[in-house]
């Protein structure tokens, strides 16, 4: 298991700090990396139909010391697994990690006794902080766990001052 | 069967071909059926990529008792795909193709991932889907889930 690394900073910066929090909240930029037919999806919720630029998080970086998401979308073989570990060794602080779909969740269809090539979901050994269920998750549905990472990164989502939906941050509608 | 296909003659007098038969490629997606001699494959191989043909794949059916190769070539501009099947063993190595046909490399490195078998002249027979210390062959008749299959364990999970 990949413990999640999490050094406070030497100075703490108050209000600043929440600004910084507001700018990575907002310009995501994950990895570009796909394990099976989950990263289908993960191209449409990329490409100008459902257009991650919107909420910051479409830059797809070819490089992992470029980029702070992981979106672990597909399956994870037992031969795939220690790379994966590398990649997210090879990421900069700070770094989140998406499970995209059933198989980054649990093992998905291939959670059965005896199978003998896949590991059982991402959290087995790194730390997952969004997890987007469906087998595969519809484009949407990985824009809403991106976006619910955003208000993770702000401590909430009345404190995403940028977020482009405001009827989640304000229920009562008003903008 | 298409008569006018040049392969047809050439296949029946090899000598490396035990049994030739024709089949309806619209029922079941062959024109030809070869039963072949285990040493005989590259010479066939070579045959092939002479006609315009190209390996389509590499398999293996393991029927309890004893075990088969089984190789598909398609031709390139024509309708024509061969399949021929030779006896393997456990003990004694097939010949390897990647001699001849380079794209026999990874289909010979499955094969041995998922049966065991080995391919005599490979020059780099190591495993391709499983993790490399894997110490089972999964697709064969003999293999039982142990331990340490299943989903919870993994090589380098403490690294
Ligand atoms: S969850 Fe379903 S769609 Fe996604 S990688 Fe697994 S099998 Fe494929």
């Amino acid at each position: 298991m990949v413990e999640r690394q999490e050094t406070p900073p030497p100075v703490q910066l108050g209000i600043l700090s929440q600004i910084l929090d507001l700018c990575r909240a907002n310009s995501l930029w994950p990895m570009t990396f796909g394990l099976a037919c989950c990263a289908i999806e993960m191209m449409a919720a990329g490409a100008s139909r459902f257009d991650l630029d919107r909420f910051g998080a479409g830059v797809f970086r070819p490089s992992p010391r470029q980029s702070d998401v992981m979106i672990v979308a597909g399956t994870i073989s037992k031969k795939m697994a220690p790379t994966i570990i590398t990649l997210y060794h090879q990421m900069p602080a700070p770094k989140w990690v998406v499970a995209m779909g059933n198989c980054a969740i649990s093992g998905g269809p291939f959670a059965y006794e005896g199978q003998y090539a896949i590991v059982n979901g991402a959290d087995r050994f790194l730390p997952v902080d969004v997890y987007v269920p469906g087998c595969p998750p519809r484009p949407e549905a990985l824009i809403q766990g991106l976006l619910e990472l955003e208000d993770q990164l702000t401590k909430g989502a009345k404190r995403n001052y940028l977020r482009r939906f405001q009827r989640h941050a304000n229920p009562d509608g008003k903008a | 069967m298409n008569q006018a296909e040049p392969l047809y003659e050439l296949l029946r007098s090899s000598p490396a071909v035990l049994e030739a038969q024709g089949s309806q490629s619209a029922r079941d997606g062959f024109d030809l059926r070869l039963a072949i001699r285990a040493k005989g494959m590259p010479e066939l191989a070579r045959l092939f990529k002479e006609h315009g043909c190209f390996l389509e794949f590499i398999t293996a059916v393991d029927h309890g008792e004893s075990l088969e190769l089984i190789y598909v070539f398609s031709a390139w501009l024509r309708p024509f795909r061969v399949m021929a099947r030779c006896p393997a063993s456990l003990m004694e190595p097939s010949p390897s193709l990647v001699e001849v046909l380079a794209a026999a490399d990874w289909q010979e490195r499955e094969v041995f991932d998922m049966f065991g078998l080995e391919f005599a002249g490979h020059p780099d027979l190591k495993r391709i889907l499983l993790p490399e210390d894997a110490d089972f062959h999964p697709l064969r008749k003999d293999f039982k889930p142990g331990a340490r299959h299943g989903g919870d364990w993994f090589e380098g999970e403490t690294a």
